[in-house]
């Protein structure tokens, strides 16, 4: 079989984020080390516990998919439509990079047509309507009737 | 202690403000527009909409929640009877014999039965809840911090039936929970812990933009990922429930309350457990079996009390013991604590006029559903035809402003979005989502109960030993993780059938 398999990723991830918490809990829980695994009052005793259990488990899980694998049954990481999902990941981003900028519900109407176009939708007489309509929606209930203040956009600050 | 009718009564009179009704009204139709349209998860529309709540009154936030969590369950029936699509998990064996009734002409009879069945059994569920959880709460209120350690353990098993396939995954998933729990203060010291000297970070990763983020944007994530179909109405006149359909479905419906009930309470298991077993229970026991599958009135009506029976039920573990039952009342629990509400025993100390409260709003919404559902049914199945492309991008949207407006912070946003996209990555690697999500909601509390019974016992484990209901708890702890080994060595270890070569 060709192709990745994604439990390789998820134990190697797992692996390296666990020896990234054990090494970092001298410096990011003051005053304590790695000695802390045998005192249950200690603030270091969960990430330790985290660490490890994520450690332990990542070498089983490689382990396993060595296993699988040997045995002609390992996972396959599919994605049936890569491109939308690149399109989609890239809507988040640029939504969150458009609220910090230019504020969430300008951003919002530009993000809803992309994505719709995106994904396929060519009504352009529903379209735009609700691109428009759904960032006002948002306005009006959250801003005028929760009171909350959505991000602006530094650029008009 | 026996079910106090005056608290209830009270309860009664507390929400007879005219913002309770409204709020549980709202939450039902909001929860019953998503619920229609397919893909539209019990889990995702709850995310998306809890943030709403935290700007109201907690009498009228939390019905609001659970109008939405009923109304969810009970359209997501709609799709599934109307295109042979679930609108959620909990509605997949209800498309069985639904959808055949409507091919066969009978689509507005089997959305009256699966409504008629919903409420019904919801109704009982929710007087099951009433009784039950009050003497439960009597016995946790004996608890101290050990016993609410062992409880915390047995939680954190729940992992063990969350993981699926493969427990390694299920155990990772639960560690970069714990982690994520981890950062920010440390609760007994006030140390910081794994901030990077981010201010952001000093008060640890807010839960519900989390949540947002793994169940609600990685679901548009999956869901952009599947072909976009259109579909087509069916017509949706013609027959409707007769009282002798009433009949001939009583006991179904009166069973599959009971298991729906049954299963409700058990963690890890809810409403897309509860229908299927409903269903099973109610094809073993009919006189017509062969009808199963093939348009019958009695499995419909097995399935949507199953699924419907286990929604107020899943409320239990929540109130009583303040751990999540699964992974909807993972983000309830994560709302009520955004509300100042701790559920747990002493709740029903300190809250108890909001419990009863609860209690009260959970009756009435049965009684809203029932009206509203009847009027709007034939309104509602024209949602199904709402067009993905267009629906998806809508949520995103209300994703971020949600995210946002739980503290006023961008960084939350960050972290919904930072959440959806390995949210969709642990999904594409089949690395269980709601391991990851219950370790983070019961790790703070695990951890400061842990660390005060220490306190008590000058460090010694005795003292999960010696108190009584401790020591029983300890032993039922270690009894049920040698058999769950047991199991799993006896599994692993089976002697695999022996190929024969042929030519």
């Amino acid at each position: 079989m060709r192709g990745i398999n994604p439990e390789f990723i998820v134990a190697l991830i797992a692996g390296s984020l666990a020896v990234a918490t054990l090494a970092l809990v001298p410096y990011q829980v003051p005053g304590e080390t790695l000695a802390a695994i045998r005192n249950l009052e200690s603030p270091a005793f969960f990430p330790i516990i985290a660490g490890g259990l994520m450690g332990i488990c990542a070498v089983l899980l490689a382990a396993n998919t060595v296993a699988s694998e040997r045995a002609g049954q390992g996972l396959r990481l599919t994605f049936e439509q890569p491109r939308t999902v690149v399109l989609v990941i890239a809507t988040y981003i640029g939504l969150l990079l458009g609220a910090h900028y230019v504020g969430l519900i300008a951003s919002s109407a530009v993000a809803i047509a992309l994505m719709a176009w995106g994904l396929g939708y060519r009504n352009l007489k529903i379209l735009i309507p609700v691109a428009a309509l759904v960032p006002a929606c948002i306005y009006l209930l959250f801003q005028k009737g929760l009171f909350v203040i959505l991000p602006g956009g530094v650029l008009f600050r | 202690m026996i079910l106090d009718f005056g608290k209830l009564y009270e309860g009664f009179l507390l929400i007879a403000n005219g913002w309770t009704p409204l709020g549980a009204f709202l939450g039902l139709a909001a929860g019953m527009l998503v619920g229609a349209v397919p893909g539209v998860t019990a889990t995702m529309a709850v995310a998306i909409l809890s943030p709403f709540t935290f700007f109201m009154n907690p009498i009228v936030g939390i019905p609001f929640l659970l109008g939405v969590f009923k109304g969810i369950i009970t359209s997501g029936s709609i799709p599934a009877i109307l295109i042979n699509t679930p609108g959620n998990a909990s509605a997949a064996a209800t498309g069985l014999d639904g959808f055949m009734l409507t091919r066969k002409g009978e689509a507005r009879r089997a959305l009256e039965m699966s409504l008629y069945a919903s409420v019904v059994a919801d109704m009982l569920g929710t007087v099951v809840l009433i009784f039950v959880a009050e003497p439960l709460a009597s016995v946790a209120l004996k608890f101290g911090p050990p016993e609410f350690t062992l409880l915390f353990a047995f939680a954190m098993t729940m992992v063990a039936t969350l993981s699926g396939t493969s427990i390694p995954k299920g155990l990772i998933a639960a560690a970069l929970g714990i982690l994520i729990a981890c950062i920010g203060l440390d609760p007994m010291s006030g140390y910081e812990r794994f901030t990077f000297g981010s201010i952001e970070l000093t008060g640890g990763i807010s839960l519900v933009p989390l949540l947002i983020g793994v169940f609600a944007l990685s679901e548009v994530l999956i869901q952009s990922e599947q072909r976009l179909a259109n579909y087509i109405l069916p017509e949706t006149r013609g027959r409707r429930v007769t009282l002798a359909d009433m009949r001939r479905v009583a006991w179904t419906i009166v069973r599959s309350t009971g298991l729906g009930v049954w299963i409700g309470i058990l963690p890890g298991m809810g409403a897309e457990t509860a229908c299927w077993i409903a269903y099973g229970a109610a094809k073993q026991r009919s006189k017509h079996p062969e009808e199963f599958g093939k348009g019958s009135i009695e499995g419909l009506a097995a399935a949507e009390a199953g699924n419907n029976a286990s929604v107020p039920t899943d409320l239990i573990p929540m109130i009583v013991f303040g751990i999540p039952g699964d992974t909807v009342t993972a983000i309830l629990l994560g709302a009520f604590m955004a509300q100042g509400i701790h559920p747990g025993p002493l709740m029903f100390v300190k809250h108890s006029e909001i419990l009863y409260a609860m209690f009260a709003s959970l009756l009435l919404t049965n009684v809203l559903l029932l009206g509203f559902g009847y009027i709007m049914i034939r309104y509602f199945v024209r949602i199904v035809l709402i067009p993905r492309a267009l629906l998806l991008p809508s949520v995103m949207v209300i994703c971020f402003a949600g995210s946002f407006a739980i503290n006023n912070s961008f960084f939350d946003i960050i972290v919904a979005v930072t959440g959806g996209i390995v949210g969709y990555l642990m999904r594409k690697a089949e690395l269980p989502v709601p391991p990851l999500v219950i370790a983070a909601l019961l790790t703070p509390g695990f951890e400061s109960s842990l660390r005060r019974s220490l306190v008590m016992s000058d460090g010694s484990l005795s003292i999960f030993f010696t108190r009584p209901i401790a020591a029983v708890m300890s032993t039922a702890l270690i009894a049920g993780l040698a058999y769950y080994l047991w199991k799993a060595g006896q599994k692993r270890f089976a002697k695999k059938p022996t190929l024969v070569k042929t030519q």
